[in-house]
Parts: C-alpha cells; sequence; structure tokens
C-alpha cells in the first residue's frame, strides 16, 4: 500500500479481514507521501517486497489542496493543466509498477468533494470543482479500462454508498492527516477483500439458496403452488427480483444450487410449472430436496460438484437452518440475510465472494457445462461398469502450447484448481504472460471434449527448463474433469513432448495442501521415483525413455484444427 | 477513573487493565503510538457515544485527561 495520506489503520483492519476469508496477507506500508519516490526508485524497499497488489491510495484533497483552495479564481487552462500533469505522470508510475512487479493495481479514484466553494453556481462553472474530479475519474477508468493489471478502485461510489458526511472524521485529519474515520477504513478493506480473494484462489464458486421464503413467499408444503407469493406484484416481486439478480450471478460463471427441506415433488414443482418461476431447473447445477439437514444437503453438493465446502455460500431465510450451517459446517460462507425479501437482492449485490478479476468465455458457460454433467452422471447410472461408461463417453482431448488466448484461463485455472493440484501456485495473467515469452519455460493446456459438450480447457502444465532438465513446477486438472483419466492422458503427452525434445530428467513435485489428497500418490502412481520426501513437500524425477504410463485406451487425441 | 475507560484504553494498548492509571503519559506507555491515540479516540467516541473536538484532543497530557473530557461531556 502506498500513498499520500495515512492508510497505516489499514494494515492492522486488512490483515484481519483477511483472517476471516482464511487469508494470511503480508502487508508492505510505504512511507507517508512517499509513494513516487518508492515506485520510481531504482532500487527500492517495495519492489523487493515482490507485492501481488498493489494499492496506490492517492486522496485528492491532498494532491490538489492549492486547486481546492483558489479554485473559484483558477483560469480553466490551469484547471485543465493540472489534470493533464496529474494523469501524465500517474501513468508513468503505473507503467512503471506494471513492468517491475507482475502483482495487479488497484488505484483509487477520487473522492469528489460535497459543497464547492461556488456553492449552487459550481454547475454554472465551465469546469466547477466537482466536475474536475467527476473528470479526473472518468479519464482514470478511460485510460484503464482494457488493462489487465490496473483496476480503477472506486473510492468515491465506496464513500458516497456509505455517507458522504459520514466518510471522514475532519479532527483526524488535521490531526494525523487521515483522510478517512476509523469506521470507514474497515469498509475499504473489505472492499479490498474483493480483488484479493478472487487472486487467492478464495472466492466461492457456488450459491446454494432455500427455496420457501427465499426464492419464494410461504412454506410450498403449505400455502400449494397457487399460494406461495412469487411474481410481478408486492410482496411477490421481491423474490422475482432476487431470482433475476441470481440470473446475473449464474451469468458470469456462479454455479447456483438448491437446498431445500420439503417434500421434493411439491418443490420441483414450483420450479417447473410456477408461471413466475424464474430460475427453472437448467439453471441449477444441483437440485436438493429431502427432509435430511441442511449440512448434509451442502456436502452432497459440494461432493456432486467436485468443489470444497469453502467454495460455497449458503443463502437462507432461516436464522436457526443459517446457526446450524455455521457451527457444523465453518468452511461454508453463511450470508447474513436480513428479514425483509424485499432487502434480499441488495444482499446478493454486496456480497464479497464472488467478484471475478475478468470474465472469460468458460465463465459465460460454466453454468450449462455442470447441466451436462448431470447428463453424464444419468448416463453413469444408466451404463453397467465404469470403463463401459468411460468408453460411451466417447473423450477427445486436445494438448497444445499456451498461446496469447488461452493466457487469461490458463491464470485462472492455477486460481481456481485446489484438488488436482500438485503444486497449488498461483499466478496472475502478468506471470502467465511473463513465462509466455521466457525461454526457460514451458506451458502446455488441455482441452477436452466429450459426446455431451466441450468441457473446455480444463488442464495446465507448466514446466520450466534448464538444459536436458525439465522441472513441472504446475501440473493440474479442473475439478470438473476428474475422475476419467484425463491426468494421465495429460502426462502421458507431456512426457512425449519430453521425449521428443531430448529431455533426460523430468522433475516433478507435490505439495500437499489440505485439498490436494487426490493427487498425493500421482507421480509415484505413474512411475516416477521418490528422490525426497518432507513434510512441505515431496520430489519426484523420470527419465522419460523409460516411462511406462499407460494413455487410457477411451480416449483420443486429436489436433488443434479437429478439436475445434 | 472510569471502568469503562479503563477497559477501552488497555484493549487499545493491548495492556493489563491493572497497569492503567491516570498519570500515565506517553513517555511511559510504549504503544502510545499516534496511531494508537487515534485508534483509542475512536474507540473511546463509539463506546461512550460522545464527540471529542480537535481542542479536547491537544488539551490531554495524561490518561487520567480523558475522565475528565468524559465528564465534561456527561458521558460519565
Amino acid at each position: 500500500m502506498v500513498g499520500n495520506a495515512t492508510l497505516d489503520p489499514l494494515v492492522e483492519i486488512l490483515k484481519r479481514k483477511c483472517g476471516e476469508y482464511g487469508v494470511a496477507p503480508h502487508i508492505f506500508l510505504g512511507g507517508f507521501n512517499q509513494y513516487t519516490q518508492e515506485i520510481l526508485a531504482r532500487k527500492s524497499t517495495l519492489y523487493d517486497f515482490n507485492p501481488e497488489i498493489i494499492i496506490l491510495a492517492l486522496s485528492g484533497k491532498a494532491l490538489f489542496e492549492n486547486i481546492i483552495e483558489g479554485f473559484t479564481s483558477l483560469a480553466e487552462s490551469d484547471k485543465k493543466m493540472r489534470a493533464d500533469a496529474f494523469l501524465k505522470h500517474t501513468d508513468v508510475l503505473i507503467k512503471t509498477i506494471c513492468k517491475r512487479t507482475q502483482g495487479i493495481v488497484l488505484l483509487h479514484n477520487f473522492v469528489v468533494p460535497s459543497y464547492p466553494p461556488s456553492g449552487i453556481l459550481d454547475v454554472k462553472q465551465k469546469m466547477g470543482l466537482k466536475r474536475f474530479f467527476e473528470c479526473l475519474n472518468l479519464r482514470l477508468e478511460n485510460k484503464y479500462r482494457n488493462s489487465g493489471r490496473v483496476y480503477l478502485f472506486d473510492v468515491n461510489e465506496c464513500v458516497s454508498f456509505h455517507g458522504k458526511s459520514r466518510y471522514a472524521d475532519p479532527k483526524m485529519y488535521f490531526l494525523a492527516k487521515m483522510e478517512f474515520s476509523w469506521d470507514f477504513y474497515e469498509i475499504l478493506a473489505a472492499e479490498y477483500l474483493r480483488y484479493i480473494l478472487p487472486l487467492t484462489g478464495l472466492n466461492r464458486k457456488c450459491l446454494v439458496v432455500d427455496l420457501d421464503n427465499t426464492l419464494w413467499g410461504g412454506v410450498i408444503g403449505e400455502a400449494g403452488i397457487h399460494g406461495i407469493r412469487l411474481g410481478h406484484d408486492p410482496p411477490g416481486n421481491a423474490y422475482l427480483a432476487f431470482q433475476k439478480r441470481l440470473l446475473d450471478f449464474y451469468r458470469t460463471g456462479v454455479l447456483l444450487a438448491v437446498s431445500s427441506r420439503n417434500n421434493y415433488e411439491d418443490a420441483i414443482k414450483v420450479i417447473r410449472e410456477h408461471p413466475d418461476m424464474l430460475l427453472r431447473e437448467k439453471y441449477f447445477s444441483e437440485i436438493i430436496i429431502d427432509w435430511r439437514s441442511k449440512p448434509e444437503h451442502l456436502k452432497d453438493i459440494a461432493s456432486g460438484l467436485n468443489i470444497g465446502l469453502d467454495s460455497l455460500a449458503f443463502f437462507d431465510d432461516d436464522p436457526r437452518e443459517r446457526e446450524c450451517v455455521k457451527s457444523v459446517l465453518p468452511e461454508v460462507l453463511v450470508v447474513d440475510v436480513p428479514d425483509d425479501p424485499s432487502r434480499f437482492a441488495g444482499t446478493a449485490d454486496t456480497l464479497v465472494g464472488f467478484e471475478k478479476l475478468k470474465i472469460t468465455e468458460e465463465d459465460k458457460t460454466r453454468g450449462r457445462l455442470y447441466a451436462d454433467a448431470r447428463s453424464r452422471k444419468k448416463l453413469k447410472s444408466e451404463t453397467r461398469s465404469l470403463d463401459e461408461f468411460l468408453h460411451s463417453l466417447d473423450m477427445r482431448i486436445c494438448v497444445s502450447s499456451v498461446n496469447p488466448y488461452s493466457v487469461s484461463r490458463a491464470s485462472q485455472l492455477t486460481q481456481r484448481t485446489n484438488q488436482f493440484n500438485l503444486t497449488t501456485r498461483r499466478y496472475t495473467e502478468g506471470q502467465i504472460k511473463k513465462f509466455l515469452v521466457s525461454k526457460s519455460h514451458l506451458m502446455f493446456s488441455l482441452r477436452a471434449k466429450d459426446k455431451f459438450g466441450d468441457l473446455g480447457m480444463v488442464g495446465l502444465c507448466i514446466i520450466s527448463k534448464s538444459g536436458r532438465k525439465w522441472s513441472i513446477d504446475a501440473f493440474l486438472l479442473s475439478c470438473r474433469a476428474l475422475g476419467r483419466g484425463l491426468e494421465q492422458a495429460f502426462l502421458h503427452e507431456v512426457i512425449k513432448k519430453a521425449e521428443k525434445d531430448g529431455v533426460t530428467s523430468i522433475e516433478g513435485e507435490c505439495i500437499p495442501t489440505g485439498k490436494n489428497a487426490v493427487c498425493h500418490d500421482f507421480y509415484e502412481k505413474n512411475g516416477f521415483e521418490s528422490i525426497r520426501r518432507g513434510d512441505k513437500k515431496a520430489s519426484y524425477s523420470l527419465l522419460p525413455s523409460r516411462s511406462r504410463i499407460l494413455f487410457p485406451p477411451w480416449i483420443k487425441m486429436v489436433s488443434e484444427d479437429n478439436h475445434e | 477513573m472510569n471502568e469503562k475507560l479503563v477497559s477501552v484504553i488497555a484493549g487499545v494498548f493491548e495492556v493489563r487493565a491493572s497497569t492503567i492509571h491516570k498519570d500515565l503519559t506517553p513517555a511511559h506507555v510504549k504503544q502510545w503510538t499516534s496511531l494508537a491515540y487515534m485508534k483509542l479516540i475512536s474507540e473511546l467516541e463509539k463506546e461512550f457515544k460522545v464527540n471529542f473536538s480537535i481542542d479536547d484532543i491537544v488539551e490531554v497530557k495524561k490518561l487520567g485527561d480523558f475522565q475528565g473530557l468524559l465528564e465534561k461531556h456527561g458521558a460519565v
């Protein structure tokens, strides 16, 4: 964190807030108003720190103090000059940060001041004080709109939402140059989490919702399909609005699931037949309606989707159910649901934990992919043996080098994959791009499709080369592609490429986390020799020409062109 | 000193309540940094539902002065 005002309170607060979501950050705090030197200096503790997120917090009040004071007598040309100079200087800083780190930049915008000195005539000036800051904000937003590294952090919106009359404590500003009140630092820290969670792969993947009094008003078992409240008139319109908001989640790649304690036939009838029901079956990746407890439902949903419980969030109107889930399954994010259903949609709007740094094509179709998965499961129960099932899937894969088009998906895979991930190293797009141009790195992607549809890019392998040795820095497979031998086929292809390249030794490592037990024996199973075994990691090596790894007979390799 | 006052101070400085007394100054308490001081003011305002003025704050020389301030604002 660097900037021109007092940011010190944020350190402690941000650490605590991150802790609530399972993140333990190391924080570097720049000196008061030292940001220019820290960013531009050849040798700088900022860069030694090697940050993954750089927060550049500039207070407009401090930065433009002399402009604000004499604003009414300032010539229009001076205003423009100052704004241009600021943008130019800032861009140099941002470019330097991007060049010297691989992290993402959160650039604060400016709080637009209230009650400008020229009063009601501020709007009659060519460039009033409010417009001056609004223009700066807009120009910053436009400048970095297409950047994959720089995110404009909308402090102005954040302050407006919580109240411009309350975000600052003037005495704290005069005493300690604190731009914000203590409470507002808390709010800021929570907003930073929207960026931190997706970057660390700790954001939630699936929102599990209850039905009665959550997706519609009333209890279906008592009121019946004609008695529940759902539709275009109050109060049913509040529930409809909430469903619309959930559909937005679905469209950005968040999975939706149902957990309801009800008679299945009663509840599913509403989902299938109620004329005003927006969220039909196809939008849910799992639907569980029975009389077991909610924690049991959630466990089934997580295992059905092949994701961890810590990838789930739970939205239920009943405070007893929420308490029950909180105490039995602390990994699940339990949403604090307000009593009034007219506030459900707003609560969904402000949820922290579902943000994405980028929406990929994968995200837009993820919900459908899981609906396809349900059809696969149906087939699984119809076919007799596993072998038969795998053959019947008609799996086709394609292994190719990561290219500029697949960089963002590659980065996302490192950030989202927790189970079949040998090293769980998280990489930003910047880092992946660096590997892409590096002569000492190779990156392979695995794409797969079957008769139900395209699974997309589901695997990634990053190799670091040194002479005739390849070290596998990352090897992972998305959870939705597990259980079909794809990892084995992928490794087989990687080894084949190594052999072709004249490689004499391939080294792999496994770094155990609480979640990747599924891949702990992966290298050993596939003929690698164990060379070191520690608590924190195990290392393996293989002579490519001696490899006896089998390519699963139910998978076909296709070339890139045929795959599309 | 007021019991709640003592407990808020002890909480912010992260020391035992028994070590807090009215004559302590920044020179005695190494945790009394300017940052901790701002936090203390903010916590006291929240806890006692008062708003100190900037004059109030610069007048505080030792912890006991907060007792006087809270009395002045009718909070204790």
